[in-house]
């Protein structure tokens, strides 16, 4: 930190400290996660000494939360722009996306990148991810309870149908859920070319191998193995650059972003979304999260996106 | 033949069969397309929902609808635009974005009148596709005050063109995204009637003279994404449909969740209202043979030496000849080393009789726990029973025969042309893909040689497997419940699977079941069985016979046929057996082994070195929380 950081930058931690957190800076953290890599203790010890410093959310349903604020206690509905914006109405933010769900960050961060607000976004790997007992897929963790189905998360809906509907691309963020693309994928007709991108370096060596692994019948059934990209699975700005990248292969083509992977990946996806509304769509299954389903904190990543202008286009 | 030659043919012939949906591709439609049984009565001017699951061509079927779809196929069968009696369009519900026009404290009333708005825009910019083309076909041009009229009641002024009314459209559907993004701020969106404008561009395009007296279809796939209040406001458009103006529902298997219209009281109704089209009802063997037979002829046509006749490409094994290959000479010669020793008699008897025949004395002697001179005697006295019970129990006895041994890689072929329609079980799509897989293999390491090309039971057998795999992989994405569903058909796959290998008792071809227990466990897996149903892990048929008290529930349930393979047992309907609901929910929890040996009343499962390769890749599942 300091002056000579960088624009956009990614700070790693293994210690999060009062000195790391910008003395402006209100940070937006979660208040009833399962996972320990959502409870941060610094943000209770911040908001002990200043209880405006921290927003706590409390996750109601898809699209409403509670939100507690020094004190006061208020519903926000999510598909409510000027209630979000009402929220976050101070010139810096840190969100602790990792105890969010994506249907709650994802309408922040839109809030944040259309208001230009300076916005850093905290992510904590977790250290372990949960073992499935019995796994009948080439899935080894036990993640998801179920899924609730496709629905846009909330303020990111399109209506608007691809001009060609031969000119379109899936481009699917995987991770260690390999049943979770193909229904985002078979709810569009014609089924357009796919592109996976996969988490390389992942959170830990052999992370890349299982999501191989996990997305092996996947990979086949669509004979995109081929097409395969890579991006740090910590990293929002690779993924961002990964879609530009493909997008200059592909300059005329309409994007579907499936969110099935990393948090990490999925804010990248949803930045490069909000920059490119006309030829983009997020897809998202709103997977019921298991209790427990990780353990521990490991490496903390904190993403500096000033006021979002390096990635308008 | 040149090595470019012969990849050219490989490719044109993976083509062919590969791509599933080789009919989507404008130029290649009215080659490829083959007309469903059912197409005269989809092309009445009566409404109806086109009823099938996945795979079953629905969206194939309505796209040949499409005015351009359609012009094209008359045009290959020599016809012109003067016989093209209907002009369809084609509009899909998104499930993404049609899900939109839901919650953000909005009542489903409100949120009707934004959808109605939505769907009158998708409708009417595929309208304004539709008289550009028919302005080309007729050089009739639609005139201004009619396009002005149709603007007028999406809510637009000064617009008296095509392409304004398309731009107008266009950022219309941006400002209602708006809207739907953000429902409780007023966007001043002017929101159109129910289909007001659908039936002012239907009546202008007829006024006009553009129509003539062809009707327009609109056709609306995958029409299950609808919320229910969706579906209730698209039954009343079905409902007082009324020419030029028809509507034609691609839609899956219990899809139609709503019979309501807007007007709670009048429901939409067949036949009054609309018809049904079953496809599974609608002679699916005749129409996969022909889509297939096309394809062959296709092939023969660009230079490859293929049969054109399906049956004559699909090697078929008969009954005995499969016997042999799977090891019936083994069994018979032990026989009759055994009847040698101990009944001279009966093996001179014997000794004259096919291998095929004679490995039979052993089967039986297991199912029934009988000493085989014993059976060998009464097959003697009474020979004309026994060739009754070879015939009777003869194919059962074949997923037997392997039993034990591990080397070999094929414990049962699904080859032939019954085999693969029975298979497939009324879905087009798997049935090209079991082709495709089929073919593949056999040219996997092959040559496409001078010789005639014919696809060898083996590779029938690796496909049909293959693609079950596939299917059941698949299944976990698929369906709202897939995580369930998949560990459910490889709980009862298994279960079946062990049974059909056990002659004791004599139930191999049991693929059927009925849930037994208490009524709150059928309860629960009924609502999975249901979800499983519509995405073809099961089917469901009311139940023939009851056969105990404690069978609660009336549905019989069948794991689908195209499973068979994988899990190595029958794929005809035979038998069935009652599951308990309980046990069955067990798999979903942490210890399906010991819930699959409770379906087994306790019988043994095969140790995890007898299970065929394709079950083995699960042991972790099988044996989760042990046996």
């Amino acid at each position: 930190m300091g002056e000579a950081e960088p624009q956009t930058t990614t700070l790693r931690y293994f210690d999060l400290l009062p000195a790391h957190i910008h003395p402006e800076e209100v940070i937006v953290a979660s208040s009833d996660s399962t996972e320990a890599r959502g409870r941060m203790a610094l943000w209770q010890e911040l908001a002990a000494k200043d209880p405006a410093k921290v927003v706590w959310v409390k996750h109601l349903s898809r699209e409403s939360i509670e939100v507690v604020h020094g004190t006061s206690t208020r519903q926000i509905s999510l598909r409510n722009s000027t209630e979000i914006e009402e929220l976050l109405n101070r010139d810096q933010y840190l969100l602790d996306i990792s105890g969010l769900s994506h249907c709650v960050w994802a309408p922040f961060v839109k809030s944040l990148f259309d208001r230009r607000v300076s916005t850093r976004v905290l992510y904590a790997e977790p250290r372990s991810y949960k073992s499935h007992p019995s796994p009948a897929s080439s899935s080894v963790f036990d993640l998801s309870i179920t899924v609730e189905g496709a629905t846009p998360l909330p303020g990111f809906a399109r209506l608007a149908e691809p001009s060609d509907e031969s000119k379109c691309l899936f481009v699917a963020m995987l991770g260690f859920e390999g049943n979770r693309p193909e229904r985002l994928l078979l709810d569009i007709e014609p089924i357009p070319k796919v592109i996976p991108v996969i988490g390389v370096p992942g959170f830990r060596i052999e992370y890349p191998a299982f999501t191989v692994g996990c997305n092996r019948t996947f990979l086949t059934s669509y004979n995109c193995s081929s097409e395969l990209r890579l991006a740090r699975a910590s990293c929002p700005y690779e993924v961002i650059q990964e879609l530009a990248d493909i997008r200059k292969s592909y300059p005329d083509y309409y994007l579907y972003l499936a969110l099935v992977g990393t948090k990490p990946h999925a804010l990248g996806a949803t930045i490069y979304s909000l920059s490119n509304p006309e030829n983009t769509e997020i897809l998202f299954d709103h997977p019921v999260r298991k209790k427990g389903r990780t353990d521990g904190v490991e490496l903390i990543h904190v993403y500096n996106f000033n006021n979002f202008d390096e990635f308008r286009v | 033949m040149s090595e470019n030659n012969q990849a050219n043919k490989i490719t044109i012939l993976r083509q062919l069969f590969g791509d599933n949906r080789a009919e989507w591709k404008s130029s290649e439609f009215g080659r490829l397309f083959v007309t469903p049984t059912y197409q005269t009565k989809l092309e009445a001017n009566k409404p109806c929902f086109l009823i099938g699951g996945r795979g079953t061509g629905k969206t194939t079927a309505l796209q040949s609808l499409r005015f351009d779809a359609m012009n094209a196929r008359l045009a290959s069968e020599g016809l012109q635009f003067s016989d093209q009696k209907c002009l369809g369009i084609l509009v899909r519900m998104n499930k993404n974005r049609v899900h939109a026009f839901s919650g953000g404290g909005i009542n489903d009333t409100d949120w009707g009148k934004f959808f109605s708005h939505y769907f009158n825009l998708l409708t009417c910019q595929e309208l304004c596709e539709l008289s550009v083309w028919l302005e080309k076909k007729t050089y009739i041009s639609l005139p201004e005050q009619e396009i002005s009229l149709v603007a007028a009641s999406l809510g637009f002024s000064n617009i008296s063109s095509i392409p304004d009314l398309k731009l107008a459209i266009k950022r219309e559907i941006s400002r209602l995204q708006l809207q739907v993004n953000n429902p409780s701020r007023d966007q001043g969106l002017i929101l159109s009637m129910a289909e007001a404008p659908i039936r002012e561009f239907a009546d202008a395009l007829f006024t006009s003279g553009l129509l003539g007296d062809r009707v327009i279809f609109c056709c609306i796939d995958e029409y299950e994404n609808l919320l229910d209040y969706q579906q209730a406001l698209i039954n009343t458009y079905i409902k007082h449909a009324e020419p030029p103006l028809s509507y034609k529902i691609g839609v899956r298997k219990n899809g139609l969740r709503n019979r309501k219209t807007l007007d709670a009281e009048d429901l939409l109704k067949t036949p009054d209202d609309y018809a049904e089209i079953e496809i599974a009802d609608e002679g699916f063997d005749y129409f996969a043979r022909a889509v297939a037979e096309l394809r062959l002829q296709r092939a023969k046509d660009e230079g490859i030496n293929i049969p054109t006749r399906l049956r004559d490409f699909l090697e078929e094994l008969s009954l005995e000849e499969e016997a042999i290959i799977l090891g019936a000479g083994k069994i018979s010669d032990r026989v009759l080393a055994d009847l040698k020793e101990s009944d001279p008699e009966a093996y001179s008897f014997f000794a004259k009789k096919p291998a095929s025949e004679t490995y039979f004395l052993k089967y039986w002697s297991l199912s029934e726990g009988a000493p085989i001179q014993q059976l060998a005697r009464d097959w003697i006295q009474n020979e004309d029973e026994w060739l009754t019970r070879i015939g009777n129990y003869m194919y059962a006895s074949l997923f037997w025969i392997s039993k034990g041994n591990k080397g070999i890689r094929i414990r049962k072929y699904y080859s032939g042309e019954r085999t693969l329609l029975a298979m497939s079980s009324g879905n087009i799509r798997y049935f090209l893909e079991l082709l495709d897989s089929a073919i593949e293999d056999q040219l996997r390491d092959g040559e496409l040689g001078s010789d005639l090309l014919r696809i060898s039971a083996k590779s029938q057998t690796v496909a049909a497997r293959a693609v079950g795999e596939r299917r059941l992989n698949q299944l976990e994405g698929l369906a709202d419940y897939g995580v369930q569903l998949k560990r459910l058909v490889l709980a009862i796959g298994k279960v079946f699977f062990e049974r059909a290998r056990a002659p004791e008792g004599k139930t191999p071809e049991v693929i059927s079941f009925v849930l037994g227990g208490s009524a709150d466990k059928v309860n629960q897996l009924t609502r999975f069985l249901a979800d499983g149903v519509a995405h073809l892990a099961f089917e469901v048929s009311p139940r023939t016979k009851a056969t105990t008290n404690s069978e609660l529930k009336d549905d019989e349930y069948r794991l689908h046929p195209i499973f068979s393979a994988f899990f190595e047992i029958s794929h005809r309907r035979k038998r069935r057996m009652t599951l308990d609901a309980a046990n069955l929910l067990a798999v979903l929890e942490d210890s399906p082994g010991k819930a699959i040996s409770a379906l087994l009343d306790g019988k043994e499962q095969s140790p995890e070195q007898e299970l065929p390769e394709q079950l083995a890749l699960f042991s972790a599942f099988y044996s989760g929380g042990s046996k």
